[in-house]
């Protein structure tokens, strides 16, 4: 490359990163993160100056009085803010909400912070409520007490029960993974379906309690889903029962990346898709009519601009309308939600749910009607004939579920099974010739 | 590359430079550790300068080279991550222990544990990992995305990433349950959530089923259905976001309201700005204006795009479709803000031609909308911009047109000066035309000196004389050429003809004796430049008289000034023939 064009290039490259850092700008709420990060520190402060005080003094002392007052006060103004406040302390640091609190004194410091909390075990708080005054005093004498030698989280936690104090959640003591923790660890999708799972589930209590949305934890897990491949069976398997509301998004949201990543939509695209799913029905948290406006409405409440904000308004309001709408089709996202929803719904949710695979015929009869032709079509080449769920029987009259989408054209109607026993079967494998039947969703084996 | 860095001031060398490592390193690790050391500049250098500056493009030339010169020359350099240290083979290249300052612990936090820069790297993904780092580095918060998901984001293909969550659990053997329960939630478990009975059913009415099989897809279609979700689908899909929130706050009232929605037009109506497209930007505004006029927060929105960059940066684009321009100008008068003022700011100051040109065409394209303002400040524009604009305001406005040339006549710019003059020739006589004009002879140009002169001449007559001499003589002093000092004995002449003719008569009259004895010397320049302008002078006046002075002035001086003599004269005699000839 010459000097000349090696200079185009660099100020290409300057432009463009101009560009890119003014657009960044647009997401930042300044105002927002300098708030929390000054009431978090204040926050901190206190809480640790009251669980040190605790030890000297009964959580009803006069003493306690003011920074009672100055605590619960400081805390509203979080949750205010941010609706549920997590305060992680991960090693020497103190996060709120992914936000890291700078702590300038000692023994303030996040060590000191943490180490005060992990006496009983416990690395985060969560506070999803703003806490009373005296609420705030029973969680102190609870913290004052002297921890068991065994299962001192759980103690502290039924302390917490026992006195009655509400809307405050424990977790373990967290630390920095490291590179290579993972490895020769069978990989496993447990993990980012149950944090899928608990992170849907807190996407719909803070929208519901009114708060604002967190969207990276929901960008992490799908983010997570996608970098470890969409076509691994272990992540099509049957999720385990966290609320009606959190599986269906997980697995609309499954659905909707499968979808997404075959009409190759780039990363961020499908990133924003994922997290879209994830809250396309939110709005059922505070209403049942008119569940897409509330949706719409929680996704208004974030602050900051990002691309992703306006795929969410959009896909929050028409992931029902049908393909021939009045204001013309949805946009692409709500059009392959409204795909994913009706699915999850019609093989999960209603009465009678179908067979995953009598679901696509009939969702098929609908196409170009109430759904996007090629989206459905597409949906159908990915999952397959018999998509994970689909109970069939076998000409050597063995009853099997299907546990893979689609590998390859040619094996659209031979997916990778597993008998009732756990079995696998290979239909692929097992031969053309194999003639094979879907069992109605009915007909499930017990 | 230039290394102005080491050219800037020593505290912002020391802010960008970090702590240099003692130890001695192989040489695959000196070129890793320059790498980052360059990586970690060019990123920290967005918060220190704007990002056309010229440190910061010297920086990215630096962060490229570097890279070329450890992965060109010694390979894959595979990196591990620690929280304030990166690490090549267990040696240690890169040690921060500043939190704020180190590349190692921004990826440490967010889980990146490992990164290898493979040969051949394209110059695309070096740029998008320094765009990822700047983003993190300028304290931008994200409350989307962290370096893990942009750093996904940016599919790479030559730099491999090692990923982990970011932090897990501590505990060798995690305490799980109270009574049976989970230690997340049970007593203090906070709202639960409970979507009403049947939510999100029944499912539509899907009459019959269909057989499925395997069909392939248009691939047209799927890079269409793509382009929805981008570049400038994504943009017109904003603004529908907007019209479609607006929509229902106004329709419904209670489930959505100004206080809500206007907020996020603000924030598209910036996104918009950035990406450089007025023309939705004013729908944006026109929606939100035309829905909540008076409410307060529609005049913050205008405000927030006032004062945002991207809205100095839309104004200063010269990428920007001619066709765009007068949406622009339109916008510049509903945002508020004194746009005016920049823009003539920018146009005086602009280096980039191409800019500047766009600049003008904006400044023209305002005439109708911003007539009062530009008026005011003509007088500051460029004259290759002020000459059409005074134009364009005249056609917008005829009866603006003497009133135009009034305030161009102040402009320090010549063009704009002898195009003003040019129009003042239209004005009726008046106190202020001859200020005006009066002014004009302060003018640096010597052609917009002797247009003022002339015009002034031609109108104030009698009343031109004395300040017309004084013009002369000040230039005859200040040592105006000989052109000049022709052009202004005119004007003299022309003004006031008798009083010129005694003028002229003592400029010309020859030196006393002792004058003459004293000086064996020629005139002083001024006296000569003076006599220079009689001469002129009495070949405008044409008398006899004027000419038996042209012809004694000639005698006992000069060639040159003989010359000019004798073809004053030459002139005279030939006006004065054709005049008999009828």
């Amino acid at each position: 490359m010459d000097d000349l064009s090696q200079l185009d290039a660099i100020l290409g490259a300057q432009e463009r990163l101009g560009h890119a850092l003014l657009r960044a700008r647009i997401g930042e709420d300044p105002a927002l993160a300098g708030e929390v990060r000054e009431h978090g520190a204040q926050f901190v402060q206190l809480f640790s100056g009251a669980i040190r005080m605790s030890r000297i003094h009964d959580a009803d002392n006069e003493a306690f009085d003011k920074p009672m007052r100055e605590l619960a006060a400081v805390l509203g103004k979080l949750v205010d803010l941010l609706g549920a406040v997590h305060v992680v302390s991960v090693e020497d640091h103190v996060y709120i909400n992914e936000i890291r609190i700078r702590l300038k004194s000692e023994p303030m410091k996040g060590q000191g912070f943490g180490d005060l909390l992990h006496r009983h075990n416990v690395g985060a708080v969560t506070f999803r409520e703003i806490v009373s005054e005296a609420t705030m005093r029973r969680l102190l004498s609870c913290l004052a007490k002297e921890a068991p030698a065994e299962g001192r989280r759980a103690a502290l936690l039924q302390d917490l029960v026992d006195a009655g104090v509400d809307g405050i959640e424990l977790e373990g003591i967290y630390r920095f993974k490291m590179a290579g923790e993972d490895e020769g660890a069978q990989m496993s999708f447990t993990d980012p379906i149950e944090r899928g799972l608990r992170v849907a589930d807190e996407a719909w209590r803070g929208l519901g309690s009114g708060r604002m949305l967190n969207a990276l934890p929901l960008r992490r897990i799908v983010t997570e889903l996608i970098g470890s491949g969409l076509n691994d069976n272990q992540l099509w398997r049957e999720m385990p029962e966290m609320g009606d509301h959190a599986t269906h998004s997980l697995r609309v949201c499954r659905l909707a990346l499968l979808v997404g990543q075959a009409i190759r939509l780039d990363q961020g695209t499908l990133q924003d898709l994922g997290v879209a799913a994830f809250v396309h029905d939110v709005g059922y948290a505070n209403a049942f009519l008119g569940h897409e406006e509330h949706g719409a409405r929680m996704m208004l409440r974030q602050r900051g601009f990002h691309e992703a904000k306006v795929r969410r308004i959009l896909a929050t309001l028409h992931h029902h309308a049908p393909l021939a709408r009045a204001r013309g089709p949805g946009m692409l996202f709500s059009r392959i939600l409204r795909i994913c929803d009706d699915y999850d719904n019609l093989t999960y949710r209603v009465e009678r749910p179908l067979s995953p695979h009598a679901a696509l015929r009939r969702m098929m009869s609908g196409a170009g009607s109430a759904y996007d032709p090629t989206l459905m079509q597409v949906l159908v080449n990915h999952l397959g004939a018999y998509p994970p769920g689909t109970w069939l029987r076998l000409d050597d009259g063995r009853v099997v579920q299907s546990v893979s989408i689609t590998r390859t054209p040619d094996t659209f109607d031979r997916p990778r099974c597993q008998t009732v026993d756990g079995q696998v079967v290979d239909l692929a494998v097992l031969g053309m010739g194999a003639t094979v039947m879907a069992l109605p969703a009915a007909a499930r084996p017990e | 590359m230039a290394d102005d860095v080491q050219g800037t001031d020593s505290f912002i060398a020391e802010l960008l430079e970090g702590p240099r490592l003692g130890r001695r390193l192989s040489e695959h690790g000196e070129a890793a550790r320059a790498a980052l050391i360059a990586l970690a500049r060019a990123a920290r250098s967005f918060t220190l300068y704007d990002p056309g500056n010229k440190v910061v493009r010297d920086l990215i030339g630096k962060y490229r080279d570097a890279i070329d010169s450890c992965v060109g020359v010694h390979g894959s350099t595979a990196l591990t991550v620690q929280a304030y240290a990166l690490e090549l083979d267990e040696e240690r290249v890169y040690e921060e222990d500043d939190r704020e300052k180190s590349l190692s612990f921004k990826l440490f936090r967010d889980g990146v544990r490992g990164m290898v820069i493979h040969p051949e790297v394209p110059w695309e993904e070096l740029e998008r990992l320094l765009e990822v780092l700047s983003i993190r580095y300028t304290g931008i918060r994200q409350q989307e995305e962290d370096i893990v998901t942009l750093l996904r984001k940016a599919e790479f293909t030559r730099i491999e990433l090692d990923i982990v969550e970011g932090v897990t659990p501590a505990e060798e053997d995690p305490e799980g349950t109270v009574e049976g329960g989970k230690t997340r939630g049970g007593g203090a478990g906070g709202n639960p959530i409970r979507p009403p009975d049947g939510w999100d059913l029944p499912v539509p009415r899907l009459e019959g089923d269909v057989p499925i099989a395997y069909r392939s897809v248009d691939p047209d279609r799927l890079v269409a259905m793509c382009a929805e979700e981008k570049g400038e689908g994504l943009l017109v899909a904003a603004v529908r976001s907007v019209e479609e929130v607006m929509r229902l706050a106004l329709d419904t009232g209670e489930a959505m309201t100004p206080e809500e929605v206007l907020p996020y037009a603000a924030e598209v109506a910036e996104y918009l700005a950035v990406e450089g497209h007025p023309d939705l930007l004013h729908k944006v505004l026109m929606v939100t204006t035309k829905a909540y006029p008076g409410h307060a927060d529609t005049a913050r929105l205008l405000q927030r795009v006032s004062g945002s960059a991207a809205w100095g940066r839309l104004i200063g684009s010269a990428d920007l479709p001619e066709e765009e321009l007068p949406t622009l100008a339109e916008l510049m008068g509903i945002v508020p803000g004194e746009h005016v003022d920049r823009l003539l700011h920018d146009l005086q100051t602009e280096p980039d031609v191409a800019v500047r040109a766009r600049l003008g065409q904006i400044v023209l394209h305002l005439a109708e909308t911003r007539s009062e303002a530009l008026l005011e400040r003509i007088d500051a524009v460029p004259s290759d911009v002020a000459i059409g604009l005074m134009a364009q305001l005249a056609e917008a406005d005829a009866a603006r047109h003497l009133e135009t040339a009034f305030q161009l006549a102040r402009s320090e710019y010549p063009d704009s000066q002898k195009a003003a003059i040019r129009v003042l020739r239209a004005a009726p006589g008046s106190a202020r035309l001859a200020t005006t004009l009066k002014a004009l002879f302060t003018s640096g140009d010597v052609e917009v000196r002797v247009l003022a002169a002339r015009l002034y001449a031609s109108r104030a007559r009698e009343h031109a004389f004395d300040p017309l001499r004084r013009l002369l003589e000040d230039r005859a002093e200040a040592g105006m050429d000989e052109r000049e000092a022709h052009n202004l004995g005119h004007a003299l002449a022309s003004a006031a003809p008798d009083r010129a003719l005694e003028t002229f008569r003592e400029w010309l009259k020859p030196r006393g004796l002792l004058s003459r004895l004293r000086s064996a010397f020629p005139d002083s320049p001024a006296q000569r430049l003076r006599r220079w302008a009689a001469v002129s002078g009495l070949g405008r006046i044409g008398t006899p008289e004027a000419r038996e002075l042209a012809l004694r002035a000639a005698q006992k001086t000069d060639p040159t000034f003989e010359e000019h003599c004798e073809a004053t004269v030459a002139q005279i005699d030939q006006r004065r023939r054709a005049k008999a000839r009828g």
